[in-house]
Parts: structure tokens; sequence; C-alpha cells
């Protein structure tokens, strides 16, 4: 199943946009520039949330371990960018997973 | 010291807020005199609604507060960015129980309490503690406390188990700093070992001395791993509790949990043998898992013989009932009364599963409303908002990796503040400017005293520099080859003689070696460099220039197009004496796409027994592909100048005419500036040459700098210098034009917490693309101080705020043009060649002695 990155760019602002309505947080114009800790505020357990939301959405398991730890710790930011470029050069590599529950 | 300024207000309601806002705006508006301090307001008496700013200049308070008029009109609860740092009471909390939570292992990280001590003098009581534990030496002297600190957590030289008491000892520094703020708390929860902070903290445990307070953290540092260490920490998140219990049942003699930290993240301690099996368990229920890097199984079964070892450590302490209760995550729970009870639980949190999640939820349902994070970094904060979602409290923490120090505990204060808790916001006033004070006679004085603890420090020091140094010198030219041919210059490149280097050069197997001497007293393009006129310093752009030289002789391109690339500066090329000495080592190799790269290290000598330091290195390699054309945009906003050329030069740059490029602003925005730029006149810029040749323009380069720091000026900052550390590229793409040429210069410019950025592009005025300069960056450095010292003008300077801290800072370059200010030559070598430590003092002394 190949996406193209405007596909995945698109899933993943879906996603973010629910957070950010969840969260309350104030209406955020998102860029592959936004920070998500830095702007949004987010901790490494939202991040881990949207993360987790991405592989649902895609029904993929990304090696996330990749883009989250640097040096055996977490980073210390990410941009929606760098999410998405993520993304899109793991997608064809990651493992599918089984459909997603209901 | 942080570079924000407090601006605050409050009022009975919303309607009475935005009255005052737009009262202040229409003063701000109509307001020549753009000084930010005369609008920064007293503390306001206490009323329902408080607003409080974070605030670095004028235009950025007026920009602050149109958009909390916009925030406070809408119907919309009051929602702002973390980046604004505006900060707005919640009304939807309620009073309640404050909570400090201490995090443990893997908090610390290397600036995290960097230039506290500024403000917070009982920070010094707790950076001596880890210069004894980790035995700072006199050989860590050519950096500050902080440095040193900084540079012991980068890299890493301990295991976890040395890292935990890092975390804890910071945490019971950033406790003392809300002590002195006078935040105080009701309850203490300690994550993993960070409740050994809390019992500190909270009086039940105790010691008597320093030293025996170390001799506990060296056995806590030191106790051995498990024998049977077969095993290590997953980080799972986004796996469901219920999930959870499958996976511990399906695997119990395999996985153990070690801290429930929040429902979206568990850390388990999973045996290598079963590894696999459960990471495909938790990935087909759609949870993340992480591998942690650990020492030792904390808080498992497995790590249960280490008990043995930890009892005595806890034998040491002096338990107490504590003045503040405690939770423990073994079982959230208050810490019992009795000594033994207290002993035995501290004991059981090593092997027992951190239960944070359950302690964060029984603290709210018994009154905790406000949450504060007492250590480094700020990962509780992320487990209590995750616990806790849905419910009304507050979240603050005192520390963010990435930010500094004490902007992290402002905005700390801030949130505390208009959400009615006290804090005392006044130690943070005594940051904002002073008004000038009255003249005073400067006059120096020498006391015998001082320099005979001058003369003391400095033979300890230099027998330690001495034998440091020739240990890493003879190491060095272990790996040189001895082979190597000596020729003459001519032989490399006819042109030589036209250049900035002239020297001796030696062929080595893959380069060469250049030896040579930077002379003060003969080169103009040094002497136009000099901070408050007096101490010279080679501009980075020049180290450039330096690298273009030496690999162009390498490389012997067809034409001009080189690009210099991956360049960072580690010491400043600073002349103490008339002349430095510079050693520059160079080796070609070839990268993936087979492209010849020239990789070059450039020392300066410190003495006749070929002692190195590194002070620049970079890149250098042919260019291949041009770019066509420009690319910067810089928007449609184009701001006219506020000051003309001239008197930015004259007022706030220290440069002499060879580095003087910028003719015009044509415009500025908050992206950036676009100048014309005049090629400098270089007549007489090298001694010997009267028609100097450069390989790059590098004194014309040096301007972009220049640039950024007028961009600054324009958003409205003060009190800054901003010095060059880094630059991803310079790709020049034809030759620039010569002396009196104009060319437009585009920067795109981006400030972050700590410095400056910019990319630029230059243009002749043909349209032609010359090159561009990408990814430029210069640290920023903010201190009332900083202009009088930059430009010589030390005739109203306010003593009070000349701290050891702001002295010591970058490498100690305002150290030393105070000291070049006001010593003369016979003084100022005599108080070189002092101890880091005299040095300062004797400058506080030395201007303290003026009201005495």
């Amino acid at each position: 199943m190949e996406k193209t990155k405007p596909e995945i760019r698109e899933a993943i602002k879906e996603i973010l946009e629910e957070m950010i309505e969840m969260y309350d947080l104030p209406t955020t114009e998102i860029t592959d520039e936004l920070l998500l800790i830095e702007t949004l505020g987010f901790s490494s357990v939202d991040i881990m949330h949207l993360l987790a939301s991405v592989d649902m959405r895609f029904e993929r398991h990304l090696p996330y371990d990749k883009i989250m730890l640097k040096n055996g710790e977490y980073v210390s930011d990410l941009s929606f960018g760098e999410i998405v470029s993520f993304v899109y050069d793991n997608f064809d590599f990651a493992s599918s997973g089984p459909k997603q529950m209901s | 010291m942080s570079d924000y300024r407090l601006f605050f207000i409050a009022d009975k309601n919303k309607s009475g807020l935005i009255e005052q806002i737009d009262n202040i705006l229409v003063q701000l508006k109509n307001n020549t005199n753009k000084k930010l301090s005369n609008f920064l307001p007293e503390i306001p008496q206490e009323l329902d609604l408080k607003l409080l700013i974070l605030t670095t200049s004028f235009k950025d308070l007026e920009q602050k507060l149109d958009k909390t008029i916009q925030v406070l009109s809408s119907n919309n609860p009051f929602r702002f960015s973390p980046k604004d740092k505006i900060f707005i009471t919640n009304s939807n909390l309620k009073p309640g129980k404050i909570v400090f939570l201490f995090p443990g292992f893997g908090s610390e990280f290397p600036e995290m309490l960097t230039e506290t001590s500024s403000k917070f003098k009982v920070v010094s009581k707790w950076m001596n503690i880890f210069e004894k534990l980790y035995n700072r030496t006199d050989t860590d002297f050519l950096v500050n406390q902080y440095e040193w600190l900084a540079s012991l957590l980068e890299k890493k030289e301990y295991g976890v188990a040395e890292g935990g008491p890092i975390g804890s000892i910071a945490s019971l520094a950033f406790k003392d700093i809300l002590h002195e703020l006078n935040i105080k708390c009701d309850f203490m929860i300690g994550h993993s070992n960070g409740e050994n902070a809390a019992l500190i903290s909270s009086g039940i445990l105790n010691f008597d001395s320093e030293s025996q307070f170390l001799k506990i953290l060296r056995m806590l540092s030191e106790f051995p791993l498990p024998k049977n260490r077969d095993g290590s920490y997953l980080a799972v998140n986004n796996f469901s509790e219920k999930n959870l219990e499958e996976l511990l049942i399906k695997f119990s003699n395999d996985v153990f949990l070690a801290m429930n930290n929040c429902p979206g993240q568990q850390v388990l301690y999973v045996k290598l043998a079963a590894q696999e099996l459960v990471t495909k368990f938790i990935k087909e229920k759609y949870g993340l898992v992480f591998e942690l890097l650990t020492d030792h199984p904390y808080h498992t079964k497995a790590f249960e013989e280490s008990l043995d070892y930890l009892k005595p450590v806890y034998n040491q302490f002096k338990i107490k009932k504590g003045n503040i209760p405690v939770y423990s995550c073994v079982n959230a729970s208050f810490f019992p009364d009795n000594e033994d009870e207290i002993r035995d639980l501290a004991l059981r949190q090593w092997v027992e599963p951190v239960d944070f999640q359950k302690t964060i939820k029984t603290a709210y349902e018994q009154g905790a409303r406000t949450f504060i994070e007492v250590g480094p970094n700020n990962r509780l904060s992320g487990f209590v908002n995750d616990s806790l979602k849905g419910k009304d409290f507050l979240m603050v923490n005192c520390s963010k990796e990435n930010t500094s120090a004490l902007d992290s505990i402002l905005e700390m204060c801030a949130k505390l503040w208009v959400n009615k808790h006290n804090v005392d916001l006044s130690y943070f006033l005594k940051n904002v400017k002073s008004e000038p004070k009255e003249k005073k006679e400067i006059t120096f004085s020498k006391t015998s005293n001082i320099n005979e603890k001058i003369f003391e420090g400095h033979q300890k020091l230099m027998q330690q520099f001495l034998k440091v140094n020739d240990t890493v010198t003879k190491s060095f030219l272990n790996k040189l080859n001895i082979d190597s041919t000596e020729i003459n210059n001519a032989s490399i490149l006819k042109e030589i003689d036209k250049l900035l280097l002239n020297g001796k050069y030696k062929k080595t197997k893959f380069g060469l070696e250049f030896f040579g001497t930077l002379d003060i007293a003969k080169h103009k393009l040094i002497k136009d460099h000099a901070m408050g006129g007096k101490l010279p310093v080679v501009p980075f752009t020049i180290s450039l220039e330096l690298l273009a030289e030496i690999g162009k002789l390498l490389i012997k391109p067809n034409n001009d197009c080189l690009s210099v690339f991956d360049c960072s500066g580690n010491s400043w090329l600073d002349f103490e004496k008339n002349s430095k000495d510079l050693k520059i080592i160079a080796n070609w190799e070839l990268n993936n796409k087979n492209e010849k790269i020239v990789v070059i290290e450039v020392y300066h000598i410190t003495n006749k027994k070929d002692t190195k330091i590194p002070a620049f290195q970079g890149k250098v390699k042919t260019v291949l592909n041009f770019a066509e054309k420009p690319l910067i945009d810089l928007g449609k906003i184009k701001n006219k100048a506020t000051i003309s050329v001239p008197n930015f030069y004259k007022d706030h740059l220290f440069h002499g005419t060879c580095f003087k490029s910028i003719y015009k602003i044509n415009f500025w925005n908050p992206n950036g500036v676009e100048a014309l730029f005049k090629m400098p006149d270089l007549s007489g810029a090298l001694e010997r040459i009267s028609s100097p040749e450069f390989v790059i323009p590098g004194p014309m380069l040096d301007s972009t700098g220049q640039l950024m720091a007028y961009w600054l000026y324009e958003l409205g900052f003060q009190d800054y210098a901003i010095f060059p550390f880094h630059l991803g590229s310079f790709h020049q793409y034809r030759k620039f034009p010569s002396s009196g040429n104009l060319i437009i210069c585009k920067a795109k410019i981006r400030k972050e917490s700590t410095f400056i950025k910019g990319d630029f592009e230059f243009i002749d005025t043909n349209g032609n693309f010359l090159g561009e300069l990408n990814d430029f960056r210069l640290r920023i450095f903010i201190h009332e101080w900083i202009p009088s010292l930059l430009m010589n003008r030390l005739d109203n300077v306010n003593l009070e705020t000349l701290t050891a801290d702001f002295l010591n800072e970058g490498g100690g370059i305002w150290k030393r043009i105070l000291a070049k200010l006001k010593l003369n030559n016979e003084e100022y070598d005599y108080w070189l060649k002092s101890s880091e430590n005299d040095q300062i003092k004797y400058l506080l002394e030395l201007e303290m002695s003026k009201f005495n």
C-alpha cells in the first residue's frame, strides 16, 4: 500500500488537529516547522499518543525509536515536518499490523 | 541573566483588564522614546484576574499586548501558545494543596543549572558538592563551574547509577531556589530515586555535615551491579491497563513492571530471552516500545540482592519525622513516622515498582491542585498531565531542556503568580536595568595581599597546565607524519605572498602543515577588530579566509568557486601580546561523492614548547553545483531603518574601516534584513602587502554578523553582543567585486533562546548571484555592561551589576576586555597569569574600590 507524502501529511495533520482540540490548545497553524514541545507544549507522552495514533491510522508499526531516541534519551523536540518525513521515509519498510481494533 | 523583563497588571475582571491594556497600548504607540523600562509597572495588588507577560523588547511587548486583547475580546477560553510567554489567571482552578515533585534517574542534562548562581547564591553550595563528588581538578581551569559540569554530563563518562545522584543533587539546588522565592509546599513526592531528594528536602533524611553527605552520595554512586543481570528496561507507550495485565500474566516469569508513570507510559524490565516476543506482543496492540539505557534493574525483584549494599547507606542518614509529608510511590501513602519503618520503605522503593500514576491520583484526591516539578527537565509534568487528564489542576516545572535555567524558573514563577500563589517576583525585578548612576571617579590601587595570592595561584596553575599540555602535545605529535619535507612557499603557490597566510609550510602525507604568525602591531586588519578598541580578536570570518586559503592550496581549483563548510570556533583567537602564533593542519580526503575535501584544524601556539590550543576548524571543497538564483524571500513587510548606518556603527559596533561593509539598510522586518554592502577598502590592511588578495571576502562577511546585530536592535533588544561560533557553509559562486563596489545582501534571520541564526545571499548590481552563507550562528550575550565594554565607555556603568558569572561568560571575554581597559600593559600581563578565581576577584575588588 503506497502513500504519497501529501497523503501522509494530511492524515497526521488531522490527528494533530484532533489532539489540539482535545487538549484545549489555542488554534495553531500546522506547518512543517511547528515544534510539538516548544509551540504546543506537548510532553513526550503526548508525542507518543500522536505516533501511536499514526500507526493505528496507517495500520503500520513504524520504528519510532529512530526518531524519538538519540543516544538512549528522548529527543528534546520534534517538528511536524520531521514526523511527516519520517513516516514517509519508513512507510514501506514498516511491518504492517492487524486491522484497527474498534 | 534572563533576557526577559516582566510586565504585569491585574484587575477585577476581563473588561477592566482590557481597558488597562488599551490604555497602555495607546501610550506605547504614541511614545517616541521606545524604552521598555518606561513601561514596566510595579507589582500590582492582588485582584481576581492577573496577567503577566515575559517580554524582551518594546516591540515584543506591543505585539503581545495586541495578542492578549484579541484573546480576551473573543468569547473563547483564554488560551495562549507556550511560546507566547503570556500568562493569565485560570479561573477554573480552585485553591488547593501544593505538591513538590522530585524527578529521578536520567533527569539531568548538561545546562540544567547554568547561570543560576548569578541570581540565587544558594546554588553555589550544590555546585561545590558536584565538584567534590566528581573530583574537579585544576586541569579544568579553562572553563567555569557550569561549563565543567555540562562537559561532565555531555561526555557521559559515568554509568546510569552515577548519573542518579546528579539529578538528585540538582533537585536539591532547585528546591533551595524555590525556598528563596518563597514558594512552599504541603506534600512531596519523589519519582524513582528522586525520592531521596524528597526525603532530604522534607527533613526526614538528615546528615551531620557536607563530608558525610558526600560519603553517602559516593556510596550510592558506586554500588555493584547485580550478578544475574539478564534483562533490559523497555518504555512502553499507548498500552492500555488491560493489555498490560494480559502481558504481565502471559510473561509472568520474564516481564516485571518497574514504573507505572501514567496511563500513557509504563516502564518494564524484560528478560533478554523474552524481549522479542514481548515487543511483538506490545506492537500487535499498537503500543510503542523503546529500549532504555540502564545498568541496573531498579524497582524490580532482580535488584533485591543489592539491598544488602544499600542498607548500610541508609544507616548513614539520621532519620526524623520530618516537616513535610512525603508520599511513597511504593504504596501511594505517606511515609510513616517510625524511624525503622521509614528506612524499610525507603529501601523497598529500590525493588518495588514505582506507581507514580496512583500516587499522583491519590494526592489529587487528597486535595493537591498545584504540582511543581522540582529538578532538572520536565518529564514528570507529562506524567502528571496524563494521569490527571480532564481534571482542573496546575502543573509547573522549574527546568526544561534547551531553555535557559533562569528563563525556566521565571516562567514557573509567572504561572504561579497569575494563579495566585505566593511567589517573590521582586527577585526578578532586580534584573531590570537601573538608571545610570552618578559618575564616580575611577581609581586603581593594587594590594600586595591580592598579588601574593595571584602569584601562588599562578604557580600552581602553570605546573598543572604544562603537565597536561605536554601529554596532549606528545600524543598529537606521535600522530603526525614525521617524514614530512619542508618546502618553500613559492613551490606551492606563487601568489602566496599576497595572502593573509604567510609562513612556513610542510608537506605531509595527505596534506600540509602551516606555521606562521599574525602580528597585531603590523596588521590594520586585526587592529580594526579590537573589542573596546583594546582587545583584538581574529574575526570568525577571517578564520574562514584562513581555511579557504589553505583549502585552495591543496585543491588548486580552476576558478574562484569554493565552499567553506562545517566551521566552528573552539576558543578566542585573541592577542594577549602583539602577535599570535598559529599552526594549521590540513588533510584532504574523499567524500562519498568522490569529491576532494580538505579538513582543516587551526591551533594557536601558546609557548615555545609547541603547546597548541584548538581554535578553529572547518572543511573546504570546490563548488560543483551552482545555485542559479537567490531564494531568500523576506515577505512584503518593509520597515524603514530607525537608525542611520553611520550612527549604528558609531554607537553600537566596535569595528574599524576594514570591517565596515554595511552601506545602506533597504528594509527590515521580523524575517530579516535587506541591505546594500560596499566592499571594504583593504589597502594597507596587511602591513607587508599593499594590495592584499582574499580567496573569499572575509572582511565583508564580518558585516553579516553586524547585520544580525542591527536586526536585533530594530527588534528592540538592548545591551547585547553576538559572537559567532558556527557556520554551516559559505558557497562562493564567482569572485566578489573589488573595494568600493556595491552588492545586495539579503539576510533571513531567526532568534533562538541563546543564539541568533542567519542565512545570507549576495547579489551584485547586475543581478549575478555571487554566493551564499548558510546557518551562520552567533551566541547572544545580554548584560548591561556589554555596550560599555565593547565601546570603551566605562564612565557610566552600574557597579552593582558586575558579577563573577558575567565576567566568566563566553570563555572569559568580558573579564579580558575589562582588564585591558583598566590595567596598563604590565599590570595586565601580571593579571593574566593569575588563576581564574583570582582574576575575577581582582577585577571585582578593583571596581568596588571606587566607592571606598
